[in-house]
């Protein structure tokens, strides 16, 4: 005999059961989840979807607000639905947050600009560019509109077509003298002598930015040492050797246990010994 | 004719035995320690070597014996069959407390494992009383344990500890040498070993014996190429290095390539090409096509002289071969060799090493801690000496004696610069890669022909370049969105968030990807 439902399974309370799993199992779950955290375990979904419930929540919460739209740049399967959402939930965030609130409109500004610059399928360089400027022209000192400057950079040397290796190493310098947030005054510094050595091939342009990133020092690992490397290598080719040993050997120092290490104490000694035979 | 009615409740009953079965079995199982202050750990790994399994159970009984109210056991699974259970282990959140990290990537590294970074700072309890004592517990290690950080490069956490260090080495039966060469001395440099192989063939042909100079196999070739190669191409780095940070990664050589900067005709690759189809001259016949247990039968069975394996083998050689193994660093091309000489820096470092048995604790352990206590006492200087002497393999902690007769598995720490490969075998999508393989056998054998080999990689190879240079570039364009939403998401924990600040260092990362995108992306859109 074929499964019949009894009355205890009947409609309304099957709707009933729905709403209260609805309610109760994501309130359980949301106990124990902490979305930032999750985002940092890089379980981007499981920070979304908590993220989506506290804003459906709290609506008027920009917090809570702009931590969602960034997960939805993240969130699986990416859709253009998603980025949409994000996009508008940004748009949001930027109208509601009150003059005070520099922090929310501020990254909600920068994230805008993130969205049309690298994820859109074809990005929209000139709207990127635009809301990257305007980030620069209205938070100015922020970390953030430093950070634009970083991309404006980027844009202005790699993604400017017809624009010369001098021409764009030129803006950068501009933007660099603008910028004064550390992070940021680093990677221009970086950038320029990566166009001045890999674009023209001048190492006496590349060596005193290569200098100026490393004397504010990276935080990602290891970059440090390499940036140590690099500098030792062109300061070789231009004959700085007093330079070029220093760097050697604070790389040989800090990673003593790297396969590179003994060629590199022994190409110190060479550059030391050119030092000492010079006249 | 009617069906008695006990069958009609038969399947049914048959089904609930099972069930009821089953479901004892599970309980009588978790149960089985009993005592309720009994905490049980489970250590997952792919660890089956010869003398593995018998070393974790010596220091789990060390361990036990200092916290009696501890059982663990182990979950030894085949390495072949590893990284899928792990990851269903993983997602289906039932993997053991402390889980080995083969093959694990950051995604399911970071979600599932505990950051063991505010641990290693200091120093590890059970080092008490040895030089170690003081010293921070990452320190104890030879990487400092670079490689583990290496494989959370986003969170930059470190999440394992390695408890090995893999060396690959030049393995040779004494008896065998001698019979054929007088001495029980092996070859001293690559030249050395080409000679070897010529009195290999005498000795065949006096003899009417089917000897076979190394026996290979495709993994284990493509590690002794992997090591062997780079002697070539040590001095360009020097001055090609695009960065001159004395190293040539993959993408590197690719746009070296598609730049036109180099070829298989200069002279660095060329002599590497050359040195593969020597190489394997001296190889088991059709090597490509077999595998690891293939390679240690061949040599367990004296129909080689040498095999050319990992050190996680010597174990399972000392255990059945019928005669007395030696050990000894794959010889390198010496600076006098009149062919190989003049590119080469000299015998490359080891530093690096390879890390093995990678083990972390799960965030869903119920008993972290005790799991945590125990990884420190797995790494603790007393602990690691016995596990080297049980297992034959090479402690990656510092200062633990080497194997009993293995001090040459130990990794060589001087030495110079390694240079880089030329098949791109651990380049993007493998495109290049395939290539290469599918066409090697040109090169390699009696009639292999190096030029024309050379000329095939010049003309065909950069399309396939191109191809796994897209690739790449589509992961950092995902890695750069990623990062987008690991910064935004920093900049909006609480204010007082420590973690907050490292929203620069998630911005650095995007630039660098971002830098290296743009950078390439012209060479990978070239027609």
């Amino acid at each position: 005999m074929p499964f019949t439902p009894g009355p205890i399974f009947n409609r309304g309370f099957r709707r009933w059961l729905l709403v209260m799993a609805a309610v109760l199992l994501p309130a359980a779950h949301s106990a124990e989840t902490d979305p930032w955290q999750a985002a940092l375990n890089l379980d981007y979904n499981t920070a979304s979807a908590e993220l989506a419930r506290r804003h459906a929540l709290d609506p008027a919460d920009l917090r809570n607000a702009t931590a969602y739209a960034a997960s939805l740049l993240v969130r699986q399967p990416r859709t253009a639905a998603n980025l949409s959402e994000a996009r508008d939930l940004l748009v949001r965030v930027r109208q509601r947050a009150g003059p005070a609130d520099a922090d929310h409109r501020a990254l909600a500004l920068y994230l805008l600009a993130r969205i049309e610059h690298d994820h859109e399928s074809t990005p929209r360089l000139e709207a990127a560019r635009a809301h990257y400027e305007e980030l620069r022209r209205d938070h100015p000192g922020h970390p953030l509109a430093d950070q634009a400057g970083v991309h404006l950079a980027l844009l202005a040397g790699w993604q400017s077509p017809g624009v010369t290796p001098e021409q764009a190493a030129a803006r950068i310098a501009a933007l660099l003298d603008t910028v004064t947030a550390p992070a940021a005054r680093r990677e221009l510094h970086h950038l320029l002598g990566f166009l001045h050595w890999h674009r023209r091939q001048d190492a006496a342009a590349a060596l005193p930015h290569f200098l100026a990133g490393r004397a504010i020092g990276y935080e990602t690992p290891y970059r440090n040492g390499e940036a140590d490397l690099t500098i030792a290598g062109l300061a070789t080719e231009l004959g700085r050797d007093q330079l070029a040993a220093q760097h050697y050997l604070t790389f040989a120092e800090a990673y003593p246990r790297d396969a590179r290490t003994q060629t590199v104490r022994r190409l110190a000694a060479e550059a030391r010994a050119r030092t000492a035979a010079a006249p | 004719m009617k069906t008695p009615p006990w069958r009609r409740w038969l399947g049914l009953l048959l089904f609930a035995g099972i069930f009821l079965t089953a479901a004892w079995h599970v309980h009588s199982h978790r149960r089985a320690p009993a005592g309720a202050e009994t905490v049980e750990l489970y250590v997952g790994h792919w660890l089956l070597h010869a003398g593995m399994r018998e070393a974790f159970d010596d220091a789990i009984a060390g361990y036990q014996r200092l916290h009696p109210h501890v059982v663990i056991r182990q979950i030894p699974v085949p390495v072949r069959s590893y990284e899928a259970w792990a990851r269903t282990q993983l997602i289906g959140g039932t993997a053991p407390d402390i889980t080995g990290m083969l093959r694990l990537n950051e995604e399911l590294i970071s979600r599932h494992f505990l950051p063991l970074t505010p641990h290693l700072d200091r120093p590890n309890p059970y080092n008490a009383g040895t030089p170690l004592a003081n010293v921070p517990w990452r320190d104890t290690f030879v990487d400092g344990l670079t490689a583990m950080r290496n494989l959370t490069p986003t969170s930059g956490e470190i999440h394992g500890v390695s408890l090995q260090v893999n060396t690959q080495r030049l393995y040779y039966n004494r008896e065998l040498l001698r019979a054929i060469t007088g001495s029980e001395t092996p070859p001293a440099d690559f030249a050395g070993l080409l000679a070897f192989g010529r009195q290999v063939a005498a000795y065949n042909e006096r003899t009417g014996a089917q000897l076979v100079p190394i026996a290979g196999c495709g993994p284990y070739s493509q590690f002794l190429f992997d090591l062997l190669l780079p002697s070539q191409t040590q001095r360009l780095v020097l001055s090609a290095s695009p960065n001159r940070n004395l190293r040539v990664l993959p993408v590197e050589l690719a746009g070296l390539i598609l730049q036109g900067r180099v070829d298989y005709d200069t002279p660095a690759l060329r002599r590497s090409l050359e040195l593969l189809h020597d190489m394997a001259g001296l190889l088991t016949p059709g090597y490509p096509q077999l595998q690891r247990d293939d390679a240690i039968f061949t040599y367990l069975q004296q129909n080689s002289v040498m095999l050319y394996a990992g050190s996680w083998d010597y174990a399972v050689l000392l255990r059945d071969g019928a005669f007395t193994t030696g050990i000894m660093p794959m010889p390198a091309p010496a600076a006098d060799d009149p062919v190989y000489g003049p590119l080469t820096l000299g015998p490359i470092s080891e530093a690096a090493g390879n890390p093995e048995a990678m083990l972390g604790v799960l965030r869903s352990s119920r008993h972290r801690e005790v799991a945590l206590d125990f990884l420190h006492y797995l790494s603790s200087r007393p602990a690691t000496a016995e596990f080297s002497r049980i297992s034959h393999r090479v402690s990656s902690v510092i200062g633990t004696p080497p194997p009993p007769d293995g001090s040459l598995l130990v990794p060589r720490l001087e030495g110079e610069l390694p240079g880089f490969t030329v098949d791109f075998r651990w380049f993007a999508a493998g495109s290049a890669s395939n290539f290469f393989q599918r066409h090697v056998h040109g090169a390699i054998g009696p009639r292999g022909d190096v030029a024309a080999f050379a000329a095939r990689l010049n003309a065909e190879l950069p399309r396939y370049l191109r191809q796994d240079l897209a690739w790449q570039l589509q992961q950092l364009r995902r890695d750069v969105q990623r990062l987008d939403a690991m910064a935004a998401l920093q900049l909006t924990l609480a204010p007082d968030d420590a973690t907050r600040e490292g929203w620069t260092r998630h911005a650095e990362m995007q630039h660098t990807r971002q830098l290296e995108n743009l950078h390439y992306r012209p060479l990978a859109d070239a027609p």
